[in-house]
């Protein structure tokens, strides 16, 4: 992988930019909620105490109290005048939940009993001074009465509780009816009827329901029901009750507490009063979805915020409007004596519930333990400002984190552009630095920079020159050795010289031209050591001019041919009869043949052919010698044309080889500007040796 | 009387050798090993034939030195430069500082005295101009006088070393004969390799141009040789 592709994921690193801001966002709402809720639930306590230490709020709030296990009768506010027809038809306008009534059963046949088929449910609602009931039974035999002695009750029949008589005992009224139809409303005791209670008995697919309509001001504050059902089998009346023959205040909204806490309420806030048991005895204030909502965001940026703030999907609110009774955790905690805060999802906000406890202030502050709650104080509020708020933030995080990554990747690929354009060029130089045959060039361009790329091209740069010179040190070894070894060598050949004229004995005279010969060879040895050198001198004295190769190869394959008469040699041109011009000298062209030919007769077999050819391409003329025989060895092909290197397998030598011939021709072909090289044929029968000259330009 | 030789030599060896191959063939050897010796030697009296090594000892400009001494004093005196580094020898033939001829240091013996030999001989012929038996080799505007070992082209002298005229004999005696290296290379009583026979051309060909700068007469033969070819 390329620098710019590494330091490209290197720069993905930088993601965790916005990874650390949304992180730092959902931190701030949480903090931004909770500053939210304690400030509510300030609120709340607010409300809270000022009900606690008002008096008649207490007053009120104590009316409304009711045992714990019991099922008084919520009556829900309502917006018109209810007909007594027996039939739910007005009462389903509103979505009051009906209210079951537990079973009331004292008998033997235990606290769980349950009788499936015998049901009930009672829906209250109050309408300017009227009290009306909806009560349905679920009661698969229905007897109706038949006579007007009431002294066992073996009907089905429904028992009001109250107390309204002036010295607040319990009163009880029951009400029967003889068929589908009005009621009788009968004083249970006295036997009188009661013209005020108005109701009208209906039968439907279960059992039986029953409207009854009750004015307020007779009926007073309390009520109770009880339902019940003869079982001919038992021999006992299964009842359902509100709570066993008593009356429980009538739990309804109640004005005055309304007025009380509305004050505290405002647009984004709801406050609801609850009673001990979490009935609604007060609501103020309103949190309408549609009417608040002020920041609308898109459906994609939606789902962006919510994966990348990983925010929690809440518990939808239940809206116990309808129900008019509180049972949520919040409610119940706080009628427990605990304030909690809970947050829901109410269609497209966010809501946060919190629960304060009202206690009665007024009694003595030394009460030993805590006092129980009389009511509660629930709040409710939208979090749409915080929406908006971290929204907004998240909408610049956002931004700023896409620019500062794009501007980082944007500097860090630039940045590795040029680092690796700087390489590159060094690479190139690097590798111009040293052609195929070893030669070192000058001029390789050192860095002035201070950086380690710099270093790196500066001791390149060294490294290139020592091998320079090491390696033209070398070059010059032979002849430097040569030179050294010359007097030495004139020393003992005059020496040999004289001694031919002194009188030897034959052994003497035997062993003194085996020393001669020896002497000559040696003199002939240093004499191609130092050829190498002579070529160098004669190169710098020779002259420049144009030459046709044409007959100039013409006239050497003639001269070779005598010369070697062993061989046979092939001249191949692209024609015969053009001149192929090129600069140089004709003299060093051809020394530097009869190199490459001597190279090729030393390593050929008797009477197989050597080719030369003339080849023209469109910027060179290619000259090559070729010869079948053993091949080049692979890996030294760069050594070919050093001096004193000899590769192939010579089947004789005729004179000594020091192998420089391919040197000289080397030499002589860089002079010429031009270029050589050896390889072995395609089909591995010989060797071919090709030197190309740039084309004479006219 | 015998002919007086001088040799300026540092190396006693070498020397040594030459000097007692001289005197075997008669002739009269002194031996100097610094230019000072020489010099003081030569104040009082001239040598026939001086040998001179070029590098004496420390001193690399001595031999030069002492060859302008002895040409002023005398133009005729036959001077051999000896050389251990055969790449002195174009440059210091190109020094044209009059001397016969330079040889490297390690001819043989045979040769040396080839040299010598005919360098008395030439000036035995100086000295009787009027002798008639002179051998002469003419080939149209060449003239080449062996006795004398001088050579002429269109009358003018060209100043050529032993080993060059000896060259150029071989060549302008057969004239349209290809004469290999080899065959050059014996002619002039030298053991040297192709190169150098090469440069020994090329100096007689510009010493040739010099006088006339149309002189073509020595061609190469490519592969085979040189000849020389008379218009």
């Amino acid at each position: 992988m390329g620098l710019r592709s590494q330091l490209l994921l290197l720069s993905l690193l930088t993601l965790a930019l916005p990874w650390a801001g949304c992180q730092t966002i959902q931190e701030m709402e949480k903090a931004l909620r909770a500053g939210q809720a304690n400030a509510f639930q300030a609120t709340a306590r607010a409300v809270a105490a000022r009900l606690g230490s008002d008096p008649q709020s207490i007053a009120i709030l104590k009316s409304q109290q009711t045992p714990n296990q019991s099922t008084p009768i919520y009556a829900n506010t309502l917006s018109a005048e209810i007909i007594i027809d027996g039939y739910d038809d007005d009462w389903r306008n509103y979505s009051y939940t009906p209210q079951s009534l537990p079973s009331a059963s004292d008998d033997f046949h235990g606290a769980n009993f349950q009788d499936t088929d015998f049901q009930g449910t009672v829906t209250g609602g109050i309408y300017g001074e009227n009290l009306f009931l909806f009560i349905q039974v679920k009661d698969d035999q229905i007897q109706y009465t038949t006579t007007t002695e009431f002294a066992e009750l073996n009907f089905d029949h429904i028992i009001l509780h109250t107390e309204n008589s002036p010295d607040l005992s319990p009163q009880q009224y029951l009400i029967t009816s003889g068929a589908p139809g009005y009621i009788t409303a009968r004083h249970l005791g006295a036997g009188k009827v009661e013209h005020r209670i108005q109701g009208v008995w209906q039968e439907w697919q279960g059992g039986y329901q029953v409207e009854l309509r009750l004015p307020m001001s007779w009926l007073g504050a309390k009520l109770g029901l009880t339902i019940a059902s003869p079982e001919p089998t038992l021999q006992s009346t299964t009842t359902l009750s509100t709570q066993i023959a008593a009356a429980l205040p009538i739990i309804t909204q109640q004005d005055q507490l309304t007025n009380n806490i509305e004050i505290f309420a405002n647009d984004s806030s709801r406050l609801t009063l609850i009673s001990n048991q979490g009935w609604t005895l007060a609501k103020a204030g309103n949190i309408d979805a549609s009417a608040l909502s002020v920041y609308k965001p898109r459906y994609l940026m939606e789902n962006i915020y919510r994966i990348a703030l990983r925010s929690e999907t809440l518990p939808t609110l239940n809206n116990p409007s309808q129900r008019g009774r509180f049972d949520s955790t919040e409610a119940v905690n706080a009628l427990a004596g605990n304030e909690k805060v809970s947050w829901y999802q109410y269609e497209s906000l966010r809501i946060g519930r919190g629960a304060i406890p009202i206690y009665d202030h007024s009694s003595s502050h030394n009460t030993a333990d805590h006092a129980q709650p009389i009511a509660a104080v629930i709040i409710e509020q939208s979090t749409d400002t915080i929406l908006a708020l971290t929204n907004s933030a998240f909408n610049r995080l956002l931004l700023y984190s896409f620019l500062t990554v794009g501007l980082a990747s944007f500097a860090l690929l630039a940045y590795a552009s040029w680092l690796s354009l700087r390489i590159r060029k060094f690479n190139a130089a690097a590798q111009r630095a040293v052609d195929d045959n070893g030669k070192i060039y000058n001029g390789f361009p050192v860095s002035k920079n201070r950086d380690e790329l710099g270093d790196l091209s500066r001791s390149y740069s060294k490294l290139l020159q020592r091998l320079r010179s090491y390696t033209s040190y070398l070059e010059t070894l032979a002849s430097k050795l040569s030179h050294e070894l010359r007097t030495p060598l004139a020393i003992v050949g005059t020496s040999l010289d004289n001694l031919e004229h002194e009188t030897l004995s034959t052994n003497a005279t035997m062993y003194r031209d085996r020393a001669k010969s020896g002497a000559t060879r040696l003199s002939s040895i240093l004499n191609a050591m130092s050829e190498a050198s002579r070529v160098e001198q004669s190169i710098r004295a020779s002259e420049w001019e144009t030459i046709d190769l044409q007959s100039l190869l013409t006239e050497l394959q003639r001269a070779y041919t005598d010369i070697y008469p062993e061989y046979s040699f092939e001249f191949h041109s692209p024609s015969t009869n053009e001149p192929i011009y090129i600069d140089g000298s004709a003299e060093l062209l051809a020394q530097m043949l009869d190199k490459l030919v001597d190279n090729a007769v030393s390593y050929s077999k008797i009477h197989s052919p050597i080719r030369l050819s003339v080849r023209i391409l469109s910027k060179y003329i290619v000259l090559s010698v070729e010869n079948d025989g053993p091949l080049l060895p692979e890996n030294s092909r760069s050594q070919l044309f050093d001096s004193l290197v000899s590769l192939r397998e010579k089947n004789h030598s005729p004179h000594h080889h020091l192998g420089l011939g391919l040197y000289i021709a080397r030499l002589i072909t860089e002079f010429h500007q031009g270029h050589i090289r050896g390889f072995n044929r395609d089909d591995g029968s010989g060797v071919v040796f090709e030197v190309r000259f740039p084309r004479h330009s006219s | 009387m015998p002919r007086h030789i001088a040799i300026v030599e540092d190396e006693p060896a070498i020397a040594e050798n030459y000097c007692d191959a001289f005197r075997r063939n008669g002739y009269e050897v002194s031996h100097y090993s610094s230019r000072p010796e020489a010099l003081g030697a030569f104040t009082k009296g001239l040598p026939d034939l001086a040998v001179i090594d070029i590098g004496l000892g420390e001193d690399v400009e001595g031999g030069f030195e002492l060859c302008r001494e002895l040409r002023s004093r005398s133009a005729e005196l036959p001077i051999i430069f000896l050389t251990a580094r055969d790449s002195e020898l174009d440059t210091v033939s190109g020094l044209r500082l009059g001397a016969d001829d330079y040889l490297t240091k390690d001819i043989s013996q045979v040769h040396m005295l080839a040299r010598i030999t005919a360098l008395f001989r030439r000036i035995d012929a100086l000295r009787e101009p009027d002798k008639t038996t002179e051998q002469e080799v003419l080939r149209g505007a060449l003239r080449l006088n062996m006795d004398r070992m001088c050579v002429e082209w269109q009358q003018q002298v060209v100043d050529l070393t032993i080993t060059e005229l000896w060259i150029v004999h071989a060549l302008a005696q057969h004239p349209g004969h290809v004469k290999n290296r080899q065959q050059l290379m014996d002619a002039a009583n030298v053991v040297l390799d192709d190169n150098t026979i090469t440069s020994h051309i090329k100096r007689i060909r510009r010493k040739f141009q010099a006088l006339d700068p149309q002189f073509d007469c020595i061609q190469t033969a490519y592969g085979m040789g040189y000849r020389w070819n008379s218009p």
